[in-house]
């Protein structure tokens, strides 16, 4: 295994393959800051391209690419409140509050940062874990998929700022527009109102862009406000404070990259659940819970660092069984065929040094994305304070082209003013709107898991032991943030 | 008392969720019903809770109505003028494109916020070419023609 360890590495760093990963990650920044393309749109794009390419060069440059979107996406999230990649909708409940107060350069330190770690720190976990990776994800099946789901589902109540009732309602109405299209399972259009364009169901990126995007355009022009940062200190502050605040959060980071990497290696549960997961669980641990969604930094940290960790748990299930963790993975074990290698056990026995190739290179690419972020930090904090008139319809025109693009239909345009106008009375009625992405992303998944796992094993599904695992540790969770509180009552 | 803003917000959601929940129910199959059944029969129940929630707690409501007294006029007019500039824009959108929407949005915005000419023609004829060079050269997007140009390519 170390002989294959030094020949990936030894491939990674040939001339060609480091120039292939280095256009991997400028193009994968550029577009990674625009919101709504996200890896799914560019692997597309790429696709084409690399036929013909080395598979070391064509699949460093793809992954390359893909790993660094996660990094780049929370900087548009926290200057703009715009979500580069629906993903980064999470950690945006905190960053963008801190840019409001003046904090832009904190907000993208920590975000970048704990992206950065969260994007390297599994790698090495993924290596160790090669040997027990196959016979521990014949594990994981509908029912246990389910449960992982309905702990997700969980969140829903932590998420919620003042009133719970306001939170939960919110997570149904979410969990009611993921029903809306056609339903695979049984053929069913489910309120589609005739049209085609709701066979597919609501866009999420649509969705995310109108009620977090626009909302805050609406919000903005109608306070009367000049520009984002409420507080008009010109000084921005450090962008080495944020890197401080992970370095002191440092397990919370780490924690977060495990649970990242153990949601990215399931196949079918996506990087969006990852995020939101780890912001919950941030949230439910933090010794200032009430703090969540008015800019603390725990709630940058948790979700950017398991958004980017996910991505090697991915890959490494991608390579090892030819079953992509999500869409954009899709599209990647497309060019693992266009390029001649077939994923599947022999990715981790005899083509193990290809393997070891790419996953290195999700881990230079991250550290090499990161300090170009990082580096350009500063520049890109001054968005902040451009005036709003100047502002707005830039935003706009990103948020319907964005939406646009997402689908290729001028209906997503509309679906992001509707979204937008609902988020606004959300905002004004003091309903949290992070609650309704968390439904809409979980809702499709636990009605497919359900259905599934009801007709496998009947009603008492989730009476396995990796389920009970589960269940018992969220139990833990909720009882262990109760007892606090009341001890903080006391 | 004078109901809150939140109240006539819950009704409207009692109502849209009575008929999901009615809907659901003509589905054929009970895995195409499950789901909508149950949010929409959840949602009634939170949102009945709610306005419970918001009567017993008659602090609350006071505070409520110290909020929503802070709506003025003038808040109103802004969010009309800039809901019908976003209509605009989506409808330029679907006429002429987005090539040809964005920069007459952009100046009819800036126009609207009374920036000078010089300004608003740069600052749209910028933000034209950015989308343009992004999006339609370095990533091959189609952007949308526009009814219009469509008809005429024809």
């Amino acid at each position: 295994m170390l002989e294959a360890l030094v020949a990936g590495a030894v491939t990674l760093l040939q001339p060609v393959v480091l120039a292939g990963m280095f256009l991997g990650i400028i193009v994968g920044l550029v577009v990674g800051i625009l919101p709504g393309v996200g890896p799914l749109v560019l692997y597309s794009l790429c696709l084409p391209y690399v036929y013909g390419m080395k598979p070391e060069v064509a699949l460093g440059f793809m992954v390359a690419l893909g790993s660094v979107v996660s990094t780049a996406g929370p900087v548009t999230a926290a200057l703009l409140n715009v979500p580069g990649e629906t993903s980064s909708a999470a950690a945006m409940q905190d960053s963008f509050p801190m840019t409001q107060r003046g904090e832009a350069g904190r907000a993208i330190g920590a975000a970048v940062f704990s992206s950065m770690v969260g994007g390297v720190f599994p790698v090495f976990i993924a290596m160790a874990m090669i040997p027990v990776m196959i016979p521990a994800l014949l594990l994981f099946k509908s029912p246990e998929k389910c449960v992982m789901v309905l702990v997700g589902l969980s969140f829903l109540a932590t998420l919620a700022s003042r009133s719970v009732y306001k939170g939960l309602i919110a997570g149904m109405l979410g969990m009611l527009l993921a029903a809306v299209g056609f339903q695979d399972q049984t053929g069913t259009a489910r309120f589609t109102f005739g049209t085609v364009f709701l066979h597919q169901g609501i866009p999420l990126t649509a969705l995310a862009l109108g009620m977090f995007g626009l909302t805050e355009i609406l919000d903005m022009y109608v306070e009367g406000e000049t520009n984002i940062a409420k507080s008009l200190t010109e000084e921005i502050s450090g962008v080495l404070d944020g890197i401080k605040d992970v370095i002191r959060h440092w397990w919370l980071c780490v924690y977060s990259s495990i649970i990242g990497y153990i949601v990215g290696i399931i196949p079918g549960i996506g990087g969006s659940v990852a995020s939101w997961v780890c912001y919950g669980h941030a949230k439910m641990t933090s010794r200032h819970p009430e703090e969540f969604g008015k800019g603390a930094i725990e709630g940058v940290i948790a979700p950017e660092a398991a958004d980017n960790a996910k991505e090697s748990g991915a890959l490494l299930t991608t390579m090892a069984f030819g079953i992509p963790g999500s869409s954009s993975m899709a599209i990647l074990l497309g060019a693992f065929v266009l390029l001649g290698v077939t994923p599947g056990p022999d990715m981790l026995t005899t083509k193990l040094p290809l393997a070891f190739t790419l996953l290195l290179g999700v881990a230079f690419a991250n550290i090499v994305g990161g300090a170009i972020c990082l580096i350009w930090a500063k520049q890109l904090c001054r968005i902040a304070f451009v005036h709003v008139d100047f502002l707005t319809p830039a935003i706009v025109v990103m948020i319907f082209v964005g939406a646009f693009v997402g689908t290729y239909s001028i209906i997503s345009v509309l679906t992001a003013i509707a979204f937008g106008l609902l988020g606004y009375c959300m905002k004004r009625l003091e309903y949290p709107r992070a609650p309704l992405i968390l439904g809409f992303i979980l809702g499709g998944m636990f009605e497919y898991y359900l259905s599934i796992s009801l007709k496998v094993k009947g009603p008492l599904f989730f009476l396995t032991p990796i389920s009970l695992i589960m269940i018992a540790i969220i139990i833990a969770l909720y009882g262990y943030s109760y007892l606090r509180t009341v001890r903080k009552k006391v | 008392m004078k109901k809150s803003a939140n109240f006539y917000f819950l009704v409207a959601l009692i109502a849209i969720m009575s008929w999901v929940a009615i809907t659901s129910l003509s589905f054929k199959r009970l895995e195409a019903q499950l789901l909508p059944l149950l949010t929409s029969v959840i949602t009634i129940l939170l949102a009945v809770g709610g306005m419970l929630v918001e009567r017993l707690d008659r602090r609350k409501q006071l505070v409520d109505e110290r909020e929503n007294n802070t709506w003025t006029p003038e808040q109103s007019r802004r969010l009309a003028a800039i809901m019908g500039w976003v209509l605009v824009f989506f409808f330029a959108i679907f006429l002429l494109g987005f090539l040809a929407a964005i920069p007459l949005s952009t100046l009819l915005y800036l126009k609207m916020r009374g920036r000078p000419w010089r300004t608003a023609v740069t600052f749209a004829a910028m933000l034209t070419i950015g989308v343009y060079l992004v999006f339609e050269l370095g990533l091959k997007s189609d952007l949308y023609q526009g009814l219009l140009f469509s008809v005429i390519d024809k």
